[in-house]
């Protein structure tokens, strides 16, 4: 037609590109975004490759913590690698695109900053607390390894080195270390869960190149990652460096299917340990109680505080300061997939002193299952709990951690205020309900462990 | 020409989507631009019974932590009773006129409540954090402890025990035994030297004693009580005036705090650790105080050196030469003068080459110019680092109530930012060549058949035992 230019259809094509990259550059500013009020103000959003951001300001020190948590734990390993998201924690400071190895640590320390992973069951989590105005050194840093990890025979190497030391160090640290394992393994009967978090010394040295590398692209992809940003920031610009730097890491495939667990838990089992190393005798006792995600959950985590948390929970009075019966008591409530237990551990100086000590415990049940908990000491509980949650949101780097351990364990965010104040609300007469329901001969496991 | 415009088209876009990719994540990115911040406002007043008290403010903390710093520690046990004043501190926790060590510590988790009693060498520390609500709860608590301690006698064999098995776990700790065997030498004479008492004196500590030490020292004129968090100093001056306005001030008893001064001569010492894997080795001397204001310039001087990963000897020691697991330095300021201490691990085969670099950059430090763009990262480094440390609440709470303590408000606490940014290289460096210009005293601890060549290297080691006894002393060549 007279008067048109007609452009080729390669040329539409760019203009076409064009404008789809200005329109994304368009919808980038118009992000969705949701506030939730408790239990400390935050809003959360989702970049276009599936990362989840969360920010929470608060500008009361010139500091900032950023949480970069992967929804990848031990959970993952299969048999025979034992280890591997242990390993990869390790490598994620082995060096990047961009950065060296172990320049990660160098780069945070050099500005005053810390830095630091964790992993467990279900999630790896990298966090940084640095100075305020560090915040795109951290993200650069962040983005590096996220967008591009160095995994070579020699850094390889490297992390396995260092993980074994790490490996060594536990077991040196904890003289009842391989009873805790064999604990593990009678508690959860499948290897995904009663498996050591820091894996087989043999299954960390067999690991190959091709399966790390593997792992890390199957759940190290912004699709499966929360970044938590909290401390004092300008949100604007704390949203504009994230887009910068994250939002062109490109989406991970379809994760892999979750390991298939059975969490089956047949009770009373009884088992004797025999450990010539040990320095004294000692026993892991436990109850399987409401999982997790129940709503009854709530009332044990309470019941924890009654039975097991400090100086004034009712075993500690009585087996510690009261009748004196073991040198050290400690455990509390553990969940792993969808199995929870209320588990604790205590040392005392000779078997006669194990046996009364599991009496006085089951003494103790007894009392929880026949007779309302006096309000005073429901009071004294819930003030315990309360001071522990208000402590794990004390400091910009806990309540990272908080929110990147909320993000993958919560239903919603928006969840996370009312189901840790739940157990506030749990009065004595659900106490004794639940507590006749669980702690029952059916539910529980125990381990003695001997010298010889 | 179209076909022409295609490919410039599609070099652009090549070129451009590689630089947006590579161009910024290539390199670290520049820091924005820095906030103006300035210190929280620490605000204190004085009660008429001689009590100072002060409050140092975070909105919307969930806790209050409670503080009460009295400014003796155990430079002020008799001489012939050392660790008097921290069994004396420590009873007083284990039972009062009304409350039993039991009731007490039910008190303590009914409000949340984490309670540490810390004595030093020139202080002594009573700190309490707990839930917002229960300020009252906490500060009728305190004021039993400190006001009313029955000293049970029942308890004070507790006491004892519990240190006794404290002092002997220290001693399976390398650091620990260096150090203290090093502060017995720059102690020694001097009344700190009583806070490294060891086991043997704990048997001889009385009732009677702890009663007469507490009638001499815990006086208000020698205390600072100080509350952390969301409170003004309105309501905290009631509330305290109400709980501790029965304490009685009497101006006599003043613990006394001797100048420590520099030792002048070089002393060498070890400490046979066998099944040791690593070497320890502790480096100091004492610094001249006798000017306040060298404080700020020490400060950035040890940055330079060995306070951080980024100092002078971790890079040189570790990073460089590898030859050390970790290597720092730091300064501890005494109401009786400075600690200047150096703390290296690192594998028994490395030590001489390790001491004789450490003397080095020692030397290095004196002599030589500092490069300003060494002393303008250090100032950087200690100015926006600092905010990291405070952000526990007890961990402010402790610096202002040590900043009261030593009366140093004005000068130090507001004046913070300036007295690093507007430090000069000049100052600097002349600060380092008048306070480092002293020899510094060495004690590596280790299993003795792994460090063979620290022996053949000096003239004369001194050889310790544990508890800091004189064994022998070792000359160049000797068999051991």
């Amino acid at each position: 037609m007279k008067g048109q230019i007609k452009l080729p259809k390669i040329t539409c094509f760019f203009i076409a590109l064009h404008l789809s990259v200005a329109l994304n550059y368009f919808l980038l500013a118009q992000i969705e975004e949701k506030v939730v009020a408790e239990p400390f103000p935050f809003v959360y959003y989702h970049l276009k490759n599936g990362l989840t951001v969360i920010l929470a300001e608060d500008a009361s020190l010139p500091v900032v913590t950023i949480a970069v948590a992967y929804g990848v734990g031990s959970k993952q390993d299969k048999v025979g690698h034992a280890g591997l998201a242990f390993l990869m924690e390790n490598l994620m400071f082995q060096g990047s695109l961009n950065v060296g190895p172990m320049q990660h640590f160098s780069y945070i320390s050099r500005v005053g900053g810390r830095t630091n992973a964790r992993l467990n069951e279900d999630i790896t989590v990298f966090f940084e607390t640095i100075p305020s105005h560090q915040l795109p050194l951290v993200l650069w840093l962040e983005s590096d390894r996220m967008l591009g990890l160095t995994i070579s025979e020699e850094h390889l190497d490297r992390a396995k080195t260092q993980a074994l030391d790490e490996l060594i160090q536990r077991r040196f640290q904890e003289p009842f270390f391989d009873s805790f394992l064999l604990f593990d393994q009678i508690l959860y009967p499948h290897f995904s869960l009663f498996h050591p978090i820091f894996g087989y010394e043999e299954d960390i040295i067999s690991l190959k190149v091709e399966e790390v590398r593997d792992f890390f692209r199957s759940y190290y992809v912004p699709n499966n990652a929360v970044l938590c940003l909290v401390g004092d920031f300008n949100r604007k610009r704390a949203k504009e460096l994230i887009e910068k730097y994250f939002e062109s890491i490109p989406k991970g495939k379809e994760l892999p299917p979750e390991p298939e667990i059975i969490d089956s838990f047949k009770g009373p089992i009884f088992k004797i340990y025999v450990d010539p190393l040990v320095p004294a005798p000692a026993f892991h006792l436990a109850y399987r109680v409401a999982s997790l995600s129940s709503d009854d959950y709530p009332a044990f985590k309470i019941m924890e505080y009654l039975l097991l948390k400090g100086k004034t929970s009712w075993l500690q009075r009585r087996l510690l300061r009261r009748e004196k019966l073991v040198v050290r008591l400690d455990g509390g409530l553990e969940t792993r997939g969808r199995l929870s237990f209320l588990r604790l551990f205590a040392m005392a100086n000779n078997e006669i002193m194990i046996d009364r000590s599991l009496k006085a415990i089951d003494g103790e049940i007894s009392r929880l299952k026949s007779t309302l908990v006096p309000l005073e000491e429901l009071e004294l509980a819930r003030n315990k709990y309360k001071a522990d949650l208000r402590r794990s949101l004390e400091t910009t780097a806990d309540r990272a951690l908080f929110l990147a351990e909320m993000y993958f364990r919560c239903l919603s965010l928006e969840e996370i205020a009312r189901q840790i104040e739940r157990p506030l609300k749990v009065s004595p007469s659900e106490i004794v309900g639940l507590a006749n329901r669980f702690f029952t001969d059916e539910n529980m496991a125990i381990l003695k462990v001997r010298i010889r | 020409m179209i076909k022409k415009l295609i490919w410039v088209e599609i070099i652009l876009l090549c070129l451009t989507s590689l630089q947006s990719q590579e161009k910024f994540r290539r390199l670290p990115p520049y820091p924005e631009p820095i906030k103006e911040w300035r210190l929280p406002r620490l605000e204190s007043a004085v009660l008429t019974n001689g009590l100072t008290i002060g409050v140092i403010s975070r909105k919307n903390s969930p806790f209050l932590s409670l503080q009460l710093m009295l400014n003796f520690g155990e430079g002020s046990s008799p001489e012939n009773l050392p660790g008097l004043a921290t069994v004396t501190a420590r009873l007083m926790s284990q039972g009062t006129a009304l409350f039993s060590r039991t009731d007490v510590e039910d008190k303590i988790e009914s409000i949340g409540g984490e309670f540490e009693i810390h004595v030093s060498f020139d202080r002594t520390l009573f700190s309490l954090k707990f839930l917002e609500p229960f300020l009252d709860e906490a500060l009728s608590l305190l004021s039993q402890i400190i006001l009313q301690p029955s000293f049970p006698s029942t308890e004070l064999d507790a006491v004892r025990r519990a240190l006794f098995y404290e002092i002997v776990d220290r001693r399976k700790e390398a650091d620990i035994l260096a150090e203290h065997q090093l502060l017995r030498w720059l102690f020694k004479g001097h009344p700190y030297e009583r806070g490294l008492f060891n086991e043997d004196s704990l048997r001889l500590i009385s009732r009677r004693d702890v009663q007469a030490f507490y009638t001499r020292y815990y006086r208000p004129e020698n205390a600072v009580l100080i509350i952390g968090g969301d409170i003004s100093l309105g309501l905290a001056s009631r509330k305290i005036s109400h709980y501790f306005n029965i304490w009685k001030g009497e101006k006599s008893a003043q613990p006394e705090h001797p100048i420590l001064s520099p030792i002048t001569e070089r002393n060498l010492g070890f400490i046979d650790l066998p099944r040791s894997k690593e070497a320890t080795i502790a480096i100091g001397n004492i610094l001249s105080n006798r000017f306040a204001s060298d404080l700020f310039p020490l400060l950035v001087i040890n940055q330079i050196f060995g306070g951080s990963p980024h100092s002078r000897l971790f890079m040189n020691l570790r990073e460089t030469r590898q030859l050390t697991y970790m290597a720092f330095s730091k300064i501890e300021v005494f109401q009786g003068g400075w600690l200047f201490l150096i703390k290296v691990k690192l594998p028994p085969a490395f030590l001489s080459a390790t001491l004789k670099e450490i003397d080095r950059e020692m030397n290095r430090l004196v002599r030589e110019k500092i490069p300003t763009a060494e002393i303008e990262q250090a100032k950087s480094f200690l100015l926006e680092s600092f905010p990291l440390d405070l952000e526990p609440i007890e961990v402010m709470t402790r610096r202002a109530a040590e900043v009261l303590a030593f009366k140093l408000v004005d000068d130090h606490w507001n004046r913070w930012p300036e007295n690093i940014l507007t430090l000069e290289a000049n100052r600097i460096i002349e600060v380092a060549q008048k306070l480092f210009s002293v020899p510094m005293s060495v004690v590596v601890v280790g299993d003795s058949r792994l460090i063979t060549n620290f022996f053949e290297e000096y003239d004369q080691i001194k050889v310790y035992d544990y508890k800091g006894k004189h064994l022998y002393t070792m000359s160049k060549g000797e068999e051991k």
